[in-house]
């Protein structure tokens, strides 16, 4: 394994094979390892004997052949196990028994460019095993970490299958690209949509600065490292997961019937002083309307995922191969109109060149994954809204087939048909990533590794729009057809130098490597209307037959990262540890004036228990660790230190003639430089009473000169440069608690986690402190700004009026005046909403804005409970946040004739029935108690999750225990199986926003699915 | 990896350095600086103009507030952002067009070097004239800003129009006397001697109207504008269309009567066409011609639109019996037998008459030629028209040659009223003034003659009072007509920027 690979020799026990290698005669001892639970045969179970470098590894069947003298200690250990230490006895035949460990204390863990034993790791790292992730059943791996991670916060954008997640580590810490960096077997990744989580053997994810400076400019938002499941020696073993779940939304909107609908038009019509709409008798005849969410709901969609693996090896080589399928239909839209399906194909293999002293192998993926989706984007292109905000009064379809048409506004569209007509596109992927190593101990303690590794993508989209017509203004005449292709490699080569060396009680690890880093991609599509055969399946470019609307487009793009590393591991004892970091990056991304940055990183810890006079028998381990260190974010476009002149969009035609022009597209920087994170962290880890694991941290992360487009006023008359400016910090606190027991035949486990993190906007780089939206028409298309980043505040926080309530009479109205007593809103009505005149000028207007929610959690955590008695298993994982708000921007006030939810017979209608929701009007109110954003908007966006309930039996267990199985284990599982929120709308778990930095704005979300799910897992 | 690893440059742009080298270089620079001129929807000060003056109201949808700021003059968001936007990216362009124009080998072709610069001259011009008419307080740009010093002061309205006259007057200096028929049809739409003579003519109205100026800081006096003036007349080879409704395609008697697109009238004519085929970042269509549409439906032979600037039935009104401009500038949708055919939906501030000129129309409508409706209306626009130059002249010689004043009237009457019969004898300004509004109308002048008639004058034109107070019109006489700055920009300028009085 190419992590084991280029740890201290010590470490590498797993790679002994079996044979002493030390001469003195010795007697050979005999054995089996049994693991004590169940009493099957462990595999790859380290046996040295101790203070000598004599060493065996268990074979399949868990026997070893070792030689030995009597007296000597036999150290047993295997990962994710309880170390033993036992006295050579006699030369007898023994058979050891492994408890499986609740601390994983001895365990490897992943650290950049090695790996380290977790006892001495001085950084704020967290460590999951495939069993923590495949208990989601999520078809991606950042959703499976949901909940598992305090400070890690995993937010869905929409529900839809396929669709990207929001993930960022201890809170947004820029303006850019907050998501952190993937490394997959050593090879760097910044997507991972490929991977299957049932590959995956583990997964670390590195939060402080001092653990991730040694990936420099790449790890500003923390390092994720995810280890896929390697080969060992032994016996073949295969093993078999299967499942199939049926899916449906957790909630549903309760929108007006068409009869209710009729009712509160025809209030909002007298309310803005016009005619009813409907009549009494055609009230009666509304009845229940079209229910559009339920026309659109796929009921019990089908989630599947079968994975076959297989893995095994001798003394030579190892390998680990699987072949997987992943496959989830969505829960809205129409059949076949949002899905997902993976297919991959993944080999790992080691062999040994020269005794174990050279070595080489590698990693390798194939995925092909294709993906089919409805729009869940801004408000033009949200299938949601549309089914939400449709009024309920025109049917799905006619009589004779054709899509109902609205007869209350020309520009309301059957959301139905839109999905039917413009939701149509489809991409595929096929993607090989994974890399080859070479692995060489030079002399002893002195080891070279190199890594070459490629993430090649082709990236395959086609989309088309027949011809129809929607609505006066929503058509389409000309049938479509567009296709595009991307290819895009990454390559990156490491070579690492380790000099690893125990003296005494010193222990030193040295390591100096460099890195280097190229992306190119490529990318050309086009477009042609008119088809000869105008379906989806025909959608392809040259069956358009009208060659005036031919278009073609292609581009290319690259960059590259040039680095050099070093790091110094040293430990006394192991009691005293320091760590220290440097690395030094290059990049195409700056100019010659800034290219190189430099990121330095310092870590000690102290394990206390290791000191004579802190041995209790409560407290059996404590590690006091802190750390300093910074990191580097260059994930800008390209070329925006340049002075570049372009010619896109600025043609002119003379006579219908085209010229092309040129000009200069933005002001350049070429003193541009790196953004800094910098970080602080300071904890502890501990084990008490034997059983119970602590972990606990305090930061302090502050990002600096972030790369921001400089606000610059339009009157400069060209694209504003990128800019260094800017400053942000997050702080917080983590807490992890675990408990895992066995009471006789019963293991319990109960964990919990909950991070604390406070986000508060240092310094924008103009004189007003603010940076706005790239775009304001959000929530519709006339809305003022609703966030902003601001000095002192946190980022994307919601801005707005502040509401006092709703005037119930003309009194009222009357009464609220200035202290000179003018009238504050004097064009109000009873009914209408109360703005807080915060300035106290006696007009309501922009100055009047101020904090009227935070789409930030300020808490975000997670519970795991689990227990296992004989044959049966429980786990339930639950996940929640607190301290968030969510702008309910589902209904669009800027057309009048939107469905409400039922929410609104909670309005104002008279004096004293609201106080809280003003009266419904047609949005052409003077007093734009919607028009103007307000605290009405914005709820509470707390929520805790029943994530996951798992529920299996073990058939080996009982019924099969003469069969030559490992496992046959069958489960249930319910997945996002409820959710206890205040939140009205169809999920609280919203990542929407258009900024990179902003979120939680509810534009109508694709809602995550409710699932049941029965599997089975098979080993032999 | 060695050094080289780590340099790049762009495959799908040309560095600074590398460019403003060649002829080719220099019209590319050159073209960039015309192509703002198409930036357009909101940013079309035709449109806000006519919204804001008294012969169109808001329109649009009953919940659209874009269109109705204008007519109200309710300070909206940022409302004017566009136009602000546009014409600073024009005058930057035209900056960096002249600041590197030296640096371009023209290997001895110094004809065509003075005519580009000549022409990036009159673009300056044009963007600064619209742009110091709307907001009156602006910074005078005459290169491009140094990075990080971005908070230019306003100045005074005078250096502004200073410097417009005298790019004006260096354009029409050193841009070749071509006659229209000598103009090749692939430069239609690219300024001309007569361009900017013309628009000399209409700068010095507005500036010595509005400012009540005698003369353009000495730069440009009522001698050199009559002079400038009667040279178009009689030298430029543009003439009046013989009928009036064959001006506009909308209008037209047919589509082969239709004087096309750069007819003989066109002065300066802005260049549209549909060839973005559905790509709005083209911004090569006549976004305005989306807006004043039909609002959602299709009247053959109009196509669709938002139903933006709803006209006053009081201007459909203006014209006497046998006036053809009546018809060929508004549709009344009683008037054109569409009573029952047409449906109001949510159409707001509903008078009866939509805008006829530049409305879009089914025939070759841009949906038909591939592209779309919203983006991609083809209507070229007539920013000046020979109609206009003449009656200018009137104007100008109103004092000094009565005579020739009233012959340039005759010839804009005698073509409405197709006949002699209703010639009027000129005897004030207030005539040619509300020629010019039967004339011009709906073409983004009115707003413009009101104001240099005073504020007085456009207050008692453009307020409306009405039994609906939908269309209760006010004129802010404390703004003096000028729009509101971009409250956006006014943050961004550090204090620098001040917001327009009135709009505070």
């Amino acid at each position: 394994c190419s992590l084991a690979a280029a740890a201290p020799p010590a470490l590498h026990a797993a790679a002994y094979n079996g044979k002493a290698y030390t001469l003195p005669v010795k007697q050979t001892l005999t054995g089996r390892v049994l693991d004590a639970k169940n009493g099957s045969p462990l595999p790859g179970v380290n046996i040295l004997i101790k203070g000598t470098t004599r060493g065996a590894v268990s074979g399949a069947d868990g026997s070893f052949a070792i030689q030995a003298d009597p007296g000597e200690i036999i150290v047993v250990s295997l990962v994710g196990y309880n170390k033993q230490e036992l006295q050579v006895k006699g030369l007898t035949q023994m058979t050891i028994r492994l408890t499986v460990s609740s601390t994983g204390l001895d365990e490897l863990v992943v650290v950049g460019y090695g790996a380290q034993k977790k006892k001495v790791v001085t950084g704020a790292t967290v460590h999951l095993s495939n069993d923590d992730l495949v208990k989601n059943h999520s078809v991606s791996v950042e959703q499976s970490l949901q909940g598992q991670v305090p400070g890690v916060q995993v937010t869905s954008n929409s529900g839809q299958p396929g669709d990207a997640m929001k993930f960022t580590i201890r809170g947004i810490g820029t303006n850019g690209d907050s998501r952190p960096l993937y490394i997959v077997d050593g090879f760097p990744a910044e997507d991972i949509s490929f991977l299957n989580p049932s590959d995956i053997a583990s997964v670390d994810v590195l939060k402080d600065a001092a653990s991730t400076a040694i990936y420099g400019t790449r790890a500003a938002n923390g390092l994720v490292m995810i280890t896929t499941k390697k080969g060992r020696a032994g016996k073949m073993s295969v093993s078999l997961d299967a499942s199939y779940g049926l899916q449906n939304p957790a909630r549903k909107l309760d929108l007006l019937n068409a009869q209710q609908y009729g009712n509160i038009m025809n209030e909002a019509y007298i309310n803005s002083g016009g005619v009813p709409p409907y009549s009494k008798d055609s009230l009666a005849k509304l009845g229940a309307g079209t229910d559009w969410q339920k026309a659109a709901t796929l009921s019990n969609a089908p989630i599947q995922h079968y994975s076959l693996g297989l893995s095994g090896g001798n003394e030579h080589s190892v390998f680990s191969s699987s072949l997987s399928y992943q496959g989830q239909q969505g829960i809205m839209g129409l059949p076949g109109r949002s899905n997902f399906e993976r297919t991959s194909f993944r080999i790992n293999s080691e062999h040994k060149l020269y005794k174990d002293l050279i070595k080489t192998g590698e990693n390798l993926t194939y995925a092909h994954t294709r993906q089919r989706g409805i729009g869940t984007g801004n408000i033009y292109n949200n299938s949601i809204r549309g089914l939400l905000n449709a009024s309920p009064v025109f049917p799905v379809h006619n009589a004779d087939g054709s899509y109902g048409k609205s007869q209350t506004a020309t520009d309301e569209i059957n959301p139905i048909g839109a999905i039917d007509y413009t939701q149509n596109n489809k991409t595929i992927t096929d993607r090989l990533i994974g890399n080859i190593f070479l692995d060489a101990t030079i002399i002893n303690g002195l080891t070279f590794r190199s890594e070459y590794g490629i993430d090649l993508s082709y990236n395959y989209n086609n989309a088309f729009i027949p011809v129809y017509v929607l609505g006066a203004n929503n058509s389409n005449l000309h049938s479509s057809a567009s296709q595009g292709m991307y290819r895009n490699l990454t390559w990156n080569w490491d070579n690492t130098l380790t000099y690893q060396r125990t003296f005494g009680k010193h222990n030193i690890n040295l390591m100096v490597g460099t890195a280097a880093k190229k992306y190119e991609g490529y990318n050309v599509g086009g477009s042609m209307t008119d088809l000869i055969i105008a379906d989806f399946d025909h959608a392809v470019i040259s069956n358009g037959r009208n060659d005036s609307t031919r278009k073609v487009y292609g581009t290319r793009s690259t960059n590259a990262l040039q680095s050099y590393f070093s790091r110094v591991l040293y430990s006394f004892n192991e009691k005293y540890l320091l760590t220290a970091s440097l690395r030094r990056d290059g990049s195409t991304r700056f100019g010659a004036n800034n290219r190189y940055g430099y990121f330095p990183s310092f870590s000690a810890g102290w394990i206390a228990t290791n000191e004579s006079f802190l041995h209790t028998n409560w407290l059996n381990f404590l590690k006091i660790r802190g750390g300093w260190g910074q990191n580097g974010n260059d994930r800008i476009g390209d070329f925006r230190y340049l002075a570049t002149v372009n010619s896109t969009y600025r043609y002119y035609y003379f006579n219908g003639e085209k010229s092309i022009g040129a000009s200069p597209d933005k002001i350049p920087n070429p003193d541009l430089k790196w953004e800094t994170s910098e970080q602080v962290d300071l904890g502890f880890d501990a084990t008490l009473l034997k059983d119970v694991t602590v972990t606990f941290d305090w930061y302090r992360k502050t990002t600096r000169d972030w790369l921001v487009t400089a606000p610059i006023p339009d009157l400069v008359g060209t694209g504003a440069p990128t800019i260094n400016g800017g400053n942000i910090e997050n702080k917080g606190i983590e807490l992890g608690i675990n408990y895992t027991h066995q009471f006789g035949e019963v293991t319990i486990g109960v964990g919990g986690n909950i991070a604390f993190n406070k986000n508060t906007v240092i310094s924008i780089p103009n004189q007003e402190g603010v940076l706005h939206p790239s775009y304001n028409g959000v929530l519709s298309s006339n809305m003022d700004e609703y966030y902003r980043a601001q000095n002192g505040m946190p980022i994307g926080y919601f801005y707005g009026l502040k509401t006092a309530g709703i005037f119930q009479n003309q009194q009222e109205i009357d009464a609220y005046t200035t202290k000179g007593g003018k009238k504050i809103q004097p064009d109000a009505v009873p009914g209408d909403v109360r703005f807080v005149d915060l300035n106290g000028d006696g007009v309501i207007d922009g100055s009047d804005k101020t904090e009227v929610g935070d789409p930030n959690p300020k808490q975000t955590y997670g519970f795991s409970l689990s227990a296992a008695w004989r044959g049966f298993d429980l786990s339930v994982l639950l996940n929640g946040v607190g301290g968030n708000d969510i702008v309910d921007g589902t209904r669009a006030y800027d057309r009048s004739y939107n469905n409400y939810t039922t929410a609104i017979f909670g309005r104002w209608h008279g004096e004293g029935t609201s106080n809280t929701m003003p009266r419904v009007t047609l949005g052409d109110e003077p007093n734009n108690n919607y028009r103007r954003f307000s605290d009405l908007y914005v709820h509470n966006g707390a929520f805790l999750r029943i994530k996951s309930i798992n529920l299996g039996y073990d058939l080996k267990k009982t019924l099969l225990k003469r069969w030559p199985l490992e496992q046959f284990r069958l489960y249930v599982s319910g997945l996002n199986v409820f959710t206890f929120t205040h939140y009205r709308g169809l999920d609280p778990e919203v990542g929407y926003g258009i900024d990179s930095w902003s979120s939680g704005t509810d534009l109508g979300y694709y809602p995550q699915p409710r699932t049941i799910l029965f599997g089975l897992n098979v080993k032999f | 990896c060695g050094k080289k690893f780590l340099e790049t440059l762009p495959v799908d742009t040309v560095t600074e350095d590398d460019f403003y080298k060649t002829p080719a270089d220099a019209y590319q620079a050159l073209v960039s600086a015309y192509s703002v001129l198409n930036w357009d929807g909101y940013g079309n000060i035709a449109l806000t103009s006519e919204i804001a003056s008294d012969d169109c109201f808001g329109g649009g949808g009953n919940s659209d507030n874009g269109w109705n700021q204008w007519d109200k003059s309710i300070k909206m968001n940022d409302l004017n952002s566009a136009a602000w936007t546009k014409y600073f990216t024009g005058i930057y362009r035209a900056n960096v067009f002249l600041q590197n124009i030296d640096k371009v080998k023209f290997n001895g072709d110094d004809a065509t070097k003075k005519r580009y610069t000549a022409e990036a001259h009159f673009l300056r011009a044009y963007y600064y004239f619209d742009l110091v008419r709307m907001f009156g307080n602006v910074p005078l740009l005459t290169k491009p800003l140094e990075p990080g010093n971005y908070n230019i002061p306003q100045t005074s309205a005078d250096s502004v129009y200073s410097l417009i006259a005298s790019d004006l007057k260096q354009a029409a200096a050193d841009l070749a006397p071509t006659p229209y028929a000598g103009i090749p049809k692939g430069e239609s739409g690219r300024a001309s001697k007569w361009a900017a003579e013309a628009l000399l003519g209409r700068v010095f109205l507005y500036y010595t109207g509005y400012y009540n100026k005698p003369d353009i800081a000495g730069v440009f006096t009522q001698t050199d504008a009559i002079a400038a003036i009667e040279d178009v007349i009689n030298n430029s080879g543009y003439s009046l269309v013989p009928k009036y409704n064959n001006l506009f395609r909308a209008s037209a008697e047919s589509t082969t009567a239709y004087a096309g697109q750069n007819n003989q009238e066109g002065v300066f004519t802005i260049q549209y066409t549909y060839l973005g085929m559905g790509d709005q970042n083209q911004n090569n269509g006549n976004r305005v011609q989306v807006m004043i549409g039909i609002r959602g439906q299709v009247l053959a032979p109009y196509y669709k639109g938002w139903g933006a600037a709803t006209v006053n039935e009081a201007l459909y009104h203006s014209f006497a019996p046998g006036d053809s401009r009546q018809s060929a500038s508004v549709i009344s949708v009683d008037g054109e037998g569409f009573t029952s055919a047409y449906a109001k939906g949510d159409q707001a501030m509903y008078t009866g008459y939509f805008c006829k000129k530049y409305t879009p129309l089914k025939d070759k409508n841009a949906d038909d030629l591939g592209g779309s409706f919203q983006w991609d209306n083809f209507d070229n626009y007539m920013v000046i028209r020979f109609a206009d130059v003449l009656l200018m002249g009137a104007e100008l010689n109103l004092a000094a040659n009565a005579g020739k004043a009233q012959q340039y009237l005759d010839k804009v009457r005698d073509r409405a009223f197709h006949d002699q019969a209703h010639r009027i004898t000129l005897s004030s300004k207030v005539q040619i003034m509300d020629e010019r509004r039967l004339e011009l109308s709906l073409e983004g002048q009115r707003y413009w003659d009101l104001l240099r008639q005073g504020t007085a004058v456009a207050k008692q034109s453009i307020d409306n009072t009405s039994a609906n107070p939908q269309f209760n019109v006010s004129f802010r006489t404390a703004t003096n007509g000028l729009f509101s700055i971009p409250e956006t920009q006014i943050n961004l300028s550090n204090g620098t920027l001040k917001q327009n009085k009135g709009w505070e």
